[in-house]
Order: C-alpha cells, then sequence, then structure tokens
C-alpha cells in the first residue's frame, strides 16, 4: 500500500497538514477582506441571471430556470476558488515571497508544500462552496437532503481543480501568463460546461469537449444533489474526478519538483 | 574528529554550465567554515546542495553520515539555514515565523513557545514579536531570519551571506551571535565576499573561483603565502609613469591594478627610496589580507 502510494505520490507525509495550517492562521487574519468578494459575486449571478434573465426564460428539463442555474454556481466556484488561490497565490509564494523556498528548507519536500496547496484550495473550495449552498437554500432552492453530500464534492472537486491550477503555474515564465488559465481554461468551462444552459444545446462535437471539461462532471454531480433528480451519468462523473484529480496529483508533484528543484 | 559534513568529487551543472567543479571537502564538527569567493562563484550552490535544495549531480555529499541525495529529510533536520535571500513568510508576525517554521519541524507546541521567545531575545528581537515582517528593518529580518533558523536547534547552521547589505551595528551584533553559537557547540558554514569577515571568524576557509577551491585552509596561515606581511600602496599612478615605476621596484614583487600599484614591501619609507622624483596622491603602508591573497590568485579584473 506504502509503496503503491509512493510510486504514484513520492514524497507526500503528512507534514503536508503543516503547510495547510499555515494557510489556515494566515486565512484567519484575513478572512473577512478575502472571502467577501467571491462570496458576493454568485450571489449576484443567482439573482441577475437565475431570477432576471431566467424569468424570460422557459423550464429546463423539467427545472425553473433558477432551479437548473443555482447548483452551477455552487460548481463554479468548487472550480475558481482553487483556481485563483493556487494559481496567483501559489505563484505569489513560490516566486515573490519564495515562502516555499523557506518551507522547503526544513524536513518538508517540495510534494508536502504542493500537497498542502492544494489542500488549501480545496478547503477554499469547501468554504465557498458550502456558503453558496446555504444562499441557495434560504431561496427554497435546495430540494433534497442530498445536498448533504456536497461538502465531500466541494473537497474532491477543489482538489482536481487545485491541481491543475498548480500544475499550470510550474510551467509559467512569469504571473501575467495565469490569466490565459482564467481566459483560455476557466472561463470557456464556466460557459460551457452544462452551467448556463444544458450540454445539449451544443453541436454534438462540442458535446464531446465538453464531457472532458472537470466542471462538467461537477456540474452534473452538484445539481443531482441539490435537486435530488439522479442524473445517469452521475456515478460515471463521480469516477471522472477521482481518477482524473488522482491523475493530476500525480502531475502535479513531479512539475513542480521540476520547477522548483533544480 | 570526523567530520560532520563530506564532500567528496561533488559537481553541480545546470545545463552545460558547470557552477561547482569537482570539489572535495571534510568540514569538522563545531568548526566555523568559510566558503568565500566573488559573486557567481559556486559558493551559494554548494549551500545549496548542502541543505538540499538543489541536486548534486556527481560525486557524493553527506551531512552527519546522510547522503543528501538519499536522505533530505534526515538531512534538513539537523541543519538550520539562513539563506541569502530573506524568504520570511510576510504573511505572519514575527513570533508567528517562529511557530510556524517550528511546526514544519514537528516541534511539539509547549517547546516551541519557550524556544521562540529565548530566541527573539537572543537576536534582541523581543519588543517586536507582534510585527508584521514586513515593518521590519533590513538588519531586523536579517536577524529574525537568524532565530528561526535555530528554532529546531540545528547541530549544524548555514549562513549564506548573512551579513550583504548590513550597517556596521547589525553586521557586528550577527558576527558576536555567530560565536557565541560556535561556543554552544553549532558548525556553522559561512559564505562571504567579505576578506576580513572571514579572516575574523573562520577556523579554517576555502577560496573559491569558478566553482573551484583555489585555496583552503586557516586564514592566518594562508595570508603567510603572500610574499611579505605588508603591502604599500601607491595610488593614482599615470599611465606614462607605470613601466619606469615598476623598473625600480625590481626587488619587490608588486602589481599593478587601475591606478594602484601594490608593493609587497615592509616599509614605505624603504619602496619610496627607490622612487625619487615620483609624487603620488597617496601612499598606504598596511599589512597583508586575504584580500591580497585572494586577488592575486584569481586576478583584478571584474566579475559579474
Amino acid at each position: 500500500m506504502v509503496r503503491v502510494w509512493n510510486l504514484f505520490f513520492p514524497n507526500v507525509t503528512p507534514r503536508a497538514f503543516t503547510v495547510l495550517l499555515r494557510h489556515k492562521e494566515v486565512f484567519l487574519k484575513m478572512w473577512k477582506t478575502s472571502l467577501i468578494p467571491p462570496f458576493l459575486d454568485p450571489l449576484f449571478y443567482l439573482v441577475g441571471i437565475g431570477y432576471g434573465l431566467g424569468a424570460m426564460v422557459q423550464e429546463v428539463g423539467g427545472f425553473s430556470y433558477v432551479q437548473f442555474f443555482a447548483p452551477a454556481l455552487i460548481a463554479s466556484v468548487i472550480m475558481t476558488a482553487p483556481f485563483f488561490e493556487c494559481a496567483i497565490g501559489g505563484y505569489v509564494r513560490m516566486y515573490y515571497q519564495k515562502t516555499w523556498d523557506a518551507m522547503i528548507a526544513t524536513p518538508l519536500s517540495i510534494e508536502d508544500v504542493i500537497t498542502g496547496e492544494i489542500l488549501y484550495g480545496a478547503m477554499r473550495a469547501l468554504l465557498q462552496g458550502v456558503s453558496i449552498l446555504i444562499v441557495i437554500s434560504l431561496f427554497g432552492l435546495v430540494k433534497s437532503p442530498l445536498a448533504l453530500l456536497i461538502p465531500v464534492v466541494c473537497v474532491f472537486g477543489g482538489f482536481m481543480f487545485g491541481c491543475l491550477a498548480i500544475s499550470y503555474i510550474s510551467w509559467i515564465p512569469n504571473i501575467n501568463y495565469v490569466d490565459y488559465l482564467f481566459t483560455l481554461i476557466m472561463t470557456p468551462m464556466f460557459v460551457f460546461a452544462g452551467t448556463f444552459f444544458p450540454i445539449s444545446r451544443l453541436p454534438e462535437w462540442a458535446q464531446t469537449v465538453a464531457w472532458f471539461m472537470p466542471l462538467y462532471h461537477v456540474v452534473l454531480i452538484c445539481r443531482s444533489l441539490v435537486t435530488g433528480i439522479i442524473h445517469p451519468e452521475i456515478w460515471g462523473s463521480v469516477i471522472w474526478i477521482l481518477v482524473v484529480g488522482a491523475i493530476a496529483f500525480a502531475i502535479a508533484l513531479r512539475l513542480l519538483r521540476w520547477r522548483v528543484v533544480k | 574528529m570526523s567530520p560532520i559534513i563530506r564532500g567528496q568529487n561533488v559537481v553541480k551543472k545546470y545545463g552545460d554550465f558547470t557552477a561547482v567543479n569537482n570539489v572535495s571537502f571534510d568540514i569538522e564538527s563545531g568548526s566555523l567554515f568559510g566558503f568565500l569567493g566573488p559573486n557567481g562563484a559556486g559558493k551559494t550552490t554548494i549551500m545549496k546542495m548542502i541543505y538540499c535544495f538543489v541536486t548534486v549531480t556527481s560525486g557524493r555529499l553527506t551531512v552527519d553520515g546522510k547522503d543528501v541525495m538519499q536522505n533530505p529529510r534526515g538531512v534538513k533536520e539537523i541543519l538550520g539555514v539562513v539563506p541569502q535571500e530573506d524568504n520570511l513568510d510576510p504573511d505572519l508576525t514575527t513570533y508567528e515565523n517562529l511557530l510556524t517554521y517550528a511546526r514544519y519541524y514537528g516541534i511539539p507546541k509547549r517547546i516551541v513557545a519557550r524556544r521562540a521567545e529565548e530566541l527573539l531575545d537572543f537576536v534582541s528581537l523581543d519588543k517586536k514579536d507582534d510585527s508584521p515582517v514586513e515593518e521590519l528593518s533590513g538588519g531586523m529580518k536579517r536577524r529574525l531570519t537568524l532565530a528561526r533558523g535555530l528554532i529546531n536547534e540545528p547541530r549544524i547552521l548555514i549562513l549564506d551571506e548573512p551579513t550583504t547589505g548590513l550597517d556596521p551595528q547589525a553586521r557586528h551584533l550577527v558576527w558576536q551571535k555567530m560565536r557565541e553559537l560556535k561556543r554552544r557547540g553549532i558548525t556553522i558554514l559561512l559564505t562571504t565576499h567579505y576578506m576580513e569577515e572571514a579572516a575574523y571568524l573562520c577556523d579554517e576557509l576555502v577560496l573559491i573561483d569558478h566553482g573551484e577551491f583555489i585555496a583552503r585552509g586557516n586564514p592566518d596561515d594562508l595570508i603567510k603565502e603572500l610574499p611579505g606581511e605588508s603591502v604599500v600602496e601607491l595610488h593614482d599612478v599615470r599611465n606614462e609613469d607605470k613601466a619606469k615605476i615598476e623598473s625600480r621596484l625590481n626587488d619587490y614583487e608588486n602589481e599593478c591594478f587601475g591606478d594602484t600599484i601594490y608593493v609587497y614591501a615592509d616599509s614605505s619609507r624603504k619602496v619610496m627610496d627607490n622612487l625619487n622624483g615620483f609624487t603620488f596622491a597617496r601612499v598606504i603602508e598596511r599589512k597583508t589580507n586575504l584580500e591580497d591573497l585572494f586577488l592575486r590568485l584569481t586576478g583584478r579584473s571584474l566579475r559579474d
């Protein structure tokens, strides 16, 4: 068991949690400023698009538009929270603040540090995902007790997105390239991965592309859990997230060792 | 006594560039060992290999018997590192920096609180424990980095250019702390390009240039390798006079660099007796030092 773990995820130890604790402490110092904007953002979307635009839209797959759209908002922060944290925060700590350099002079390995960063991304996803779950439940949009499983989706989904974002920063020469992650990867997923409209509206080739988008699977699961109407593909999506998350984690560890330890 | 750090034919290459070229060294436990050289000589690279921050391309490097490539965690457990670039955690206060760092080593909480206070006291930062790191001066940051490097009670302390950019007061404080730590039995590795600093502190040192050791030994012994115990510096020599002056100084070892001639001689008066008819803006007579040896071995031309 240990040997298999080391083969895929070398040098990752429980010490990674000490990195997570460091992030927690820093977060608690400035949670008011760093939590409120990403919390308000989806609220505006919910009211503006869900109710405003949604009033002019017919039902989608048997749901009112806002009912269709609200769970996708949870999914979207499961993506955006770790993307911002691991890409921008990660780059700042890697390159500008040299926080990682200081950490790996201790018994922490670079893999411990990266794992801590990704776990923190997952925690940010959890925090924001649950906040939105609470908000949409206040609007009466949570229809099933299965929604109590949303935190689990936040952690695993957030972990996967954290791995992707941190892998991305391993090969960019400067922080401006983070924009491309947002413009070319995050925004298309946010718009096309079944968030605002079902992917069945897309041409067939684009539906295939959408299936390869991690967000598509997270949206599907969130929508099933919030509405209680289980989409038949959901098990496939669960496996998709776990497999891609594990692969992305293994890749992230290797890429960041390559970037940091010369 | 057996060496606590041992390098055998250590090589570090970055692509085609050889930063450290086949060096071997033994560092005795409890000594203060210096690595001296100009910028880019390979000092920092050697330090980084010892604290497992960069890989060793070939050769073998062991710390307390542990190979840096095989057992980096074991090596890092007993090291304290004060790197050249300040990498304190800017999101935390002075005190929190120590607590958080201690946690990376897995030091129990009850021990840490007391130790952190002692260390802040040791580096005279006890009144700054709640200050954000950003508000500390350069000298204070260095001292905090030193305290941080001691949080795990290391057996070996690595100081990579600890005094670069510090004012004289702060520099003297760092020197004093180093001697105090040495008395406690900690092995100290120091890199610097200040020769006087090295001569003043080190038990043993190596001079490095272009990734190779060009001299090693005790600083006092090394200085004896120079042709004399004193140097006379003749400043503001006019170009057209240089050849004439040098021809009159045949009895003495001398070197010319820019507008200055360095003459290895015991007395400026004897030198000046040979130079009737020449005037110089300034004539300085002083003891030879490591810097003379270093510049003699490496040439006086500028490094990049």
